[in-house]
């Protein structure tokens, strides 16, 4: 079948105003936010329920066409790439969101942008536990196929983490509940999960359903600065050691401060590392939380600590962290975003292999993060994307990655594998010695997709 | 700039973007737009990069894409911090300058030549609202009050309003009976050639009648006679003031009288005015100086105001659309709150046709109103 005809098909099946197949829309939906892949789909076709998702996949399987499933298209790592053509499945028109507050849960489309859920959730008192930094326009559909995780990830994980059940079609048009929409479930292989970031590969999400978490009573914020790294990294690990729980707690290092206040001038110290914590709990506890942690942060040689409860300082205080990525990217054209996780008591030894990294390859390369689940983020600077320093740039984020590995961590904590780290996974995977998972998810993957239509090329070749 | 320079400041926003998506979350086009990609701001950087790249070329369907209200929210969400909207109106240059005109825009150019106003009515209606002032006023004067095409044509009760507040604060005051347009929707529509011609057409009609000061109701006037044309080298002694800005420097020198006036009121920050002007303190300052009278903020204001959708010519591109906009920014409107207090007739235009769409009980006032309100009670 040519592509005018999968295009004239797809027309007949689902009317022609869901489907787009012009030059401008194939260029625009052939991007991410990865900066680098691109890939031009055939056409796309914008879902609004599980019955256009069936049809689409039933066509697709029957003429053996790839189906890239894609939300708001924020992939870090190529997800939503198309590399051989294909359909484009949109399924940002399905948006729709339940609070069933009686059960604690939402249920939520997968178009539906998380950070709507949140609000949603929010008018009964709840929240969404998982907040992404793209909540604002990242869908809930490719947050749980991306397995995303956010600041709230020091307290309550990633999305697998909140995930009850979920819905998915697969190849051929088969729509399946996976999970139950209860707290607790025995029903042998937990295939829920198994969904969560498998980055549209096994099936079509159509919707989910995820446990929602009260607000705060009360919330207060601590912003510590330190002279010395370790320090910093220290005081993180010893509040987890010590079994504090806090809904936040975040790491910056020099070039992160540096560049957040030459932007945002927020008046910060001249320190080569900060930590960000939010304490939650009756309002009564809050200054008893506070003065624990700033009890960690002083026995740690913090030199400066800045304690908020006001909206208003909060959020001032927030911007030291919230604007790492804004700033960085206002001072340099390019920034490639690292992503990955050690084990909490090797903080300190990450960070200074990503300074080391830096000197190497003469880069900036900014070290900011979810410290308290040991997921660092890495933002290199760059001019441009190519030449030298690119090659320099890409050279030196695959290194930072095989260090979390050499640390007993992980090349990939809550951006996935998507085209980006297809070989970083097989390395993590031989470091362990479990080459055979691999094998393992070629097989689930051909139970779920025997065609191989649904986003090849992602996750493994 | 020639096309060369344009392209060479284009390529820096295409290199330059990211391409996180995060101005996705709040442009109003994609909202009304069932958020398909090609009608977002990264949708639109893109667009942009493959004309660049010779990957797209020149058509209509791309013009239609590229166009929206130009609020320039997205810019504020931009995680690099570029003014989009420049890069947006590169693009529109651009194509014009390769023969895309859309048809309504071209439309909009030719009234614009034929009548000297956007909505190709005679300028004798244009004028008509100075009919209805008290007395004839002169045409000529230090002082002047450019009402601009969208105030005289679509809201007369605002330029009376102006007027008559104006001449409250100072004494004679002049207008122009054959006041030409500004030329900014040239400027918007990608022409900066027509646009050149017809703002300094306008400026010659101003010192012609021999102005010192120029107060307009409408920030796009403001930002053409003023802002655009400095920047593209345009002499003109005259200054040029928005009401809100003629008003602050009132206040600030003690010159405005005491404000009263027992209401509640809400105020939307027209984009042209609050994100690309800056100006979003003082109609605030000015409205809480009135005795009497409570602000409830609207959802969504100052930098981070929600568009009415009547910028950009997105309008004349498309009416539907731009009134789903404008439905939308009534949401936000506070509960319990019966007055809305704007500052640019486009806004006002918007608003009032989807208050009245609604069917809710909603005034929708210019500054200049509420003020005059606040002089004589």
């Amino acid at each position: 079948m040519d592509i005018n005809e999968v295009v004239v098909k797809l027309r007949e099946l689902l009317g022609p105003e869901k489907v787009l197949s012009e030059p401008e829309d194939i260029y625009v939906y052939g991007y991410d936010s990865s900066i680098v892949y691109k890939g031009y789909p055939w056409v796309i076709v914008r879902a609004y329920s599980t019955e256009d998702v069936v049809k689409v996949l039933k066509f697709a399987d029957e003429h053996v066409i790839p189906v890239i499933p894609r939300g708001a298209g924020t992939s870090l790592t190529g997800g939503p790439i198309p590399i051989n053509g294909g359909i484009i499945l949109d399924l940002s028109g399905m948006k729709k969101i339940r609070v069933d507050v009686d059960d604690g849960i939402v249920e939520a489309e997968a178009g539906a942008i998380v950070d709507e859920v949140d609000k949603e959730c929010r008018k009964y008192g709840f929240m969404f536990p998982i907040d992404p930094a793209s909540a604002e326009v990242a869908t809930i559909g490719g947050s749980l196929a991306n397995d995303g995780g956010g600041m709230r990830g020091a307290r309550y994980g990633t999305m697998r983490h909140v995930l009850l059940s979920v819905e998915v079609v697969l190849p051929g048009g088969k729509v399946l509940q996976l999970g139950s929409p209860v707290y607790k479930q025995a029903l042998g292989y937990e295939l829920a999960q198994l969904i969560a970031g498998s980055e549209g590969t096994l099936g079509i999400i159509t919707k989910a359903t995820f446990k929602i978490v009260p607000l705060p009573e009360r919330v207060g914020r601590i912003l510590a600065f330190f002279s010395d790294v370790e320090d910093a990294a220290k005081a993180i690990f010893t509040i987890r050691r010590r079994g504090l729980n806090p809904l936040i707690l975040e790491f910056m290092d020099d070039i992160t401060l540096q560049a957040v206040d030459s932007v945002y001038k927020l008046g910060l110290p001249q320190a080569n590392a900060a930590v960000l914590a939010d304490v939650d709990g009756p309002p009564e506890a809050i200054d008893r939380y506070i003065n624990t942690f700033k009890g960690i942060f002083k026995e740690y040689n913090a030199f400066r600590i800045d304690v908020a409860t006001d909206p208003d300082e909060m959020n001032r205080i927030y911007m030291a962290r919230k604007g790492a990525y804004p700033a960085l990217s206002r001072l340099y054209p390019v920034v490639i975003i690292g992503d990955v996780c050690v084990p909490l008591s090797k903080l300190p030894n990450i960070v200074k292999a990503i300074k080391d990294i830096s000197k190497k390859y003469e880069l900036p390369i900014a070290a900011v993060g979810h410290a308290g689940d040991g997921n660092l983020h890495t933002f290199t600077g760059l001019h441009s994307t190519s030449g030298d320093e690119w090659e320099r740039g890409y050279k030196a984020n695959d290194e930072i990655a095989l260090v979390a590995l050499e640390l007993g961590g992980s090349v990939s904590a809550e951006h996935g594998i998507g085209m980006q780290k297809k070989y970083l996974l097989v390395k993590e995977l031989k470091v362990r010695r479990s080459e055979y998972a691999l094998e393992l998810m070629k097989g689930i993957k051909k139970l779920f997709d025997p065609k191989g239509i649904l986003n090849p090329g992602k996750l493994f070749d | 700039m020639s096309s060369k320079d344009l392209t060479s400041k284009l390529s820096e926003y295409i290199e330059s973007c990211k391409k996180c998506g995060f101005c996705k979350a709040v442009c109003p086009v994609l909202k009304v737009s069932d958020h398909i990609e090609t009608y977002g701001p990264r949708g639109r950087i893109l667009l942009l990069q493959g004309l660049y790249e010779g990957l797209l070329k020149p058509r209509e369907y791309l013009a239609r894409r590229l166009y929206c209200t130009l609020c320039g929210y997205c810019s504020i969400k931009c995680i690099s911090g570029l003014e989009l909207t420049e890069a947006y109106l590169i693009g529109r240059t651009l194509l014009t300058e390769n023969g895309i005109v859309l048809d309504v825009i071209g439309n909009l150019i030719k009234s614009i030549v034929s009548t000297d106003n956007p909505y190709n009515v005679d300028p004798s209606i244009k004028a008509m609202w100075i009919d209805y002032l008290p007395e004839k006023p002169p045409t000529k004067g230090r002082v002047v009050y450019w009402a601009g095409c969208t105030t005289s044509i679509r809201r007369p009760d605002s330029a009376l309003a102006a007027y008559e507040l104006i001449k409250s604060l100072v004494g004679d005051v002049a207008v122009i009976d054959s006041e030409p347009c500004c030329g900014w929707p040239l400027y918007l529509a990608g022409d900066v050639v027509g646009y050149r011609s017809q703002v300094s057409k306008a400026l010659r009609s101003l010192e012609g009648c021999g102005a010192g000061v120029v107060i307009t109701t409408c920030p796009a006037c403001t930002r053409s006679l003023r802002d655009k044309a400095r920047e593209l080298g345009i002499k003109s002694s005259i200054k040029v003031y928005h009401i809100v800005e003629w008003l602050y420097e009132l206040m600030k020198e003690g010159k405005l009288p005491k404000l009263q006036l027992e209401e509640t009121i809400t105020y939307h920050d027209p984009c042209e005015l609050s994100r690309h002007m800056k100006v979003f303190k003082e109609p605030r300052e000015i409205i809480r100086s009135i005795q009497g009278l409570k602000l409830v903020e609207m959802r969504g204001n100052q930098l981070e105001s929600n568009c009415c959708g009547g910028g950009g010519l997105y309008l004349a591109l498309d009416a539907d659309k731009s009134s789903n906009i404008a439905l939308n920014r009534l949401n936000d409107v506070p509960n319990g709150v019966k007055v809305l207090v704007t500052a640019c007739p486009s806004c006002e235009v918007q608003l009032n046709t989807a208050v009245r769409g609604k069917g809710l009980e909603l005034e929708v006032l210019d500054i200049s109103e509420l003020i005059l309100r606040s002089l004589n009670k």
